[in-house]
């Protein structure tokens, strides 16, 4: 950064396997190199050097994490392999994109994902309450609905004779 | 006047519906308190391994349990449809019936699965941030 030179500075990202500038900002301010501590999709915490760089925007220059693949100023760094990358070396999808047409996706999958999100990011207790409770029935009464539909299934078919011992 | 005969026909009809319907609740009760006991032992093994779960991490695994009892039930009824397709592969009348009630149990349990995975995951996720969080100070620069 142009003017101060400062190192050393060590941030935690609470993100599971991102790291975000507002996140680092509001921890350790704009630093020149850190060290960012984030724990990864699998529960395993890392530690990330980074750089920070700067991004013209609309008046004025703006702090910004450097990616360090193709060093281009980002708001957001994701974690792919050993390094975090931006959203132009590595593009996401969400999970809404990328399973929105599967059928798990719709057997609560969707109220699963809204529920994990909702903890990881520490939405609040009554939210994460009312989705665990909502997801508990919902599951609950479709398997009771189509195991009851195989077991009778294999009743009628037992019933019928069809199986010679 | 007396009742007709469809009169008294509709009234016997209701009552055996009405039993059929009590018996159909006395069995999904009592397999709704089974999936209980098994969710609870499930959880108990998950918490074992976890001492000092914050309230979150319980819930998360309190559900994983719970979908862990689901896969269980729906493993089972897969596995008799499944024997019975097997049995009855060569007959054109009922192996489709059964190819496709299997084919609903296999997405469902999958279904299942896939969130059980999810949501384990979380809890893992959740246990690393809460270790992160308890033994680093964050420095702050300037």
């Amino acid at each position: 950064m142009a003017g101060t030179v400062r190192f050393g500075a060590v941030a935690i990202s609470f993100r599971p396997g991102q790291v975000r500038l507002a996140d680092v900002l509001a921890q350790v301010g704009v630093v020149d190199e850190l060290t960012v501590r984030l724990v990864d999709l699998n529960g395993e915490s890392r530690e990330v050097h980074l750089r920070m760089t700067e991004k013209w925007s609309a008046t004025s220059w703006r702090p910004a994490l450097e990616c360090p693949q193709c060093q281009a100023p980002a708001a957001v760094l994701r974690v792919q392999g050993e390094q975090v990358l931006c959203a132009r070396c590595r593009p996401a999808h969400t999970a809404h994109h990328l399973n929105k047409n599967c059928r798990t996706w719709r057997d609560e999958g969707a109220i699963a994902d809204r529920l994990v999100r909702s903890v990881l990011l520490g939405k609040g207790i009554s939210s994460n309450s009312r989705l665990a409770r909502q997801l508990e029935v919902r599951s609950l009464a479709r398997i009771e609905l189509v195991g009851e539909q195989a077991l009778h299934l294999v009743r009628t078919i037992d019933r019928a004779g069809f199986i010679n011992p | 006047m007396g009742r007709s005969d469809a009169h008294i026909e509709d009234d016997a009809g209701a009552v055996s519906q009405k039993s059929a319907q009590d018996h159909t609740d006395r069995l999904s009760a009592r397999w709704r308190d089974n999936h209980a006991k098994r969710t609870v032992e499930i959880e108990a093994e998950l918490l074992k391994d976890r001492p000092g779960a914050t309230c979150d991490e319980r819930t998360l695994l309190h559900l994983a349990a719970h979908d862990a009892a689901l896969c269980d039930r729906l493993a089972e009824a897969e596995l008799q449809v499944s024997e019975r397709l097997v049995a009855l592969v060569d007959n054109a009348t009922v192996s489709g019936a059964l190819a496709k009630g299997l084919q609903r149990t296999i997405a469902c349990r999958e279904a299942c699965a896939r969130r059980l995975r999810d949501l384990l995951q979380a809890a893992a996720v959740l246990r690393g941030q809460h270790k992160l969080a308890t033994v680093t100070p964050i420095k702050r620069v300037a």
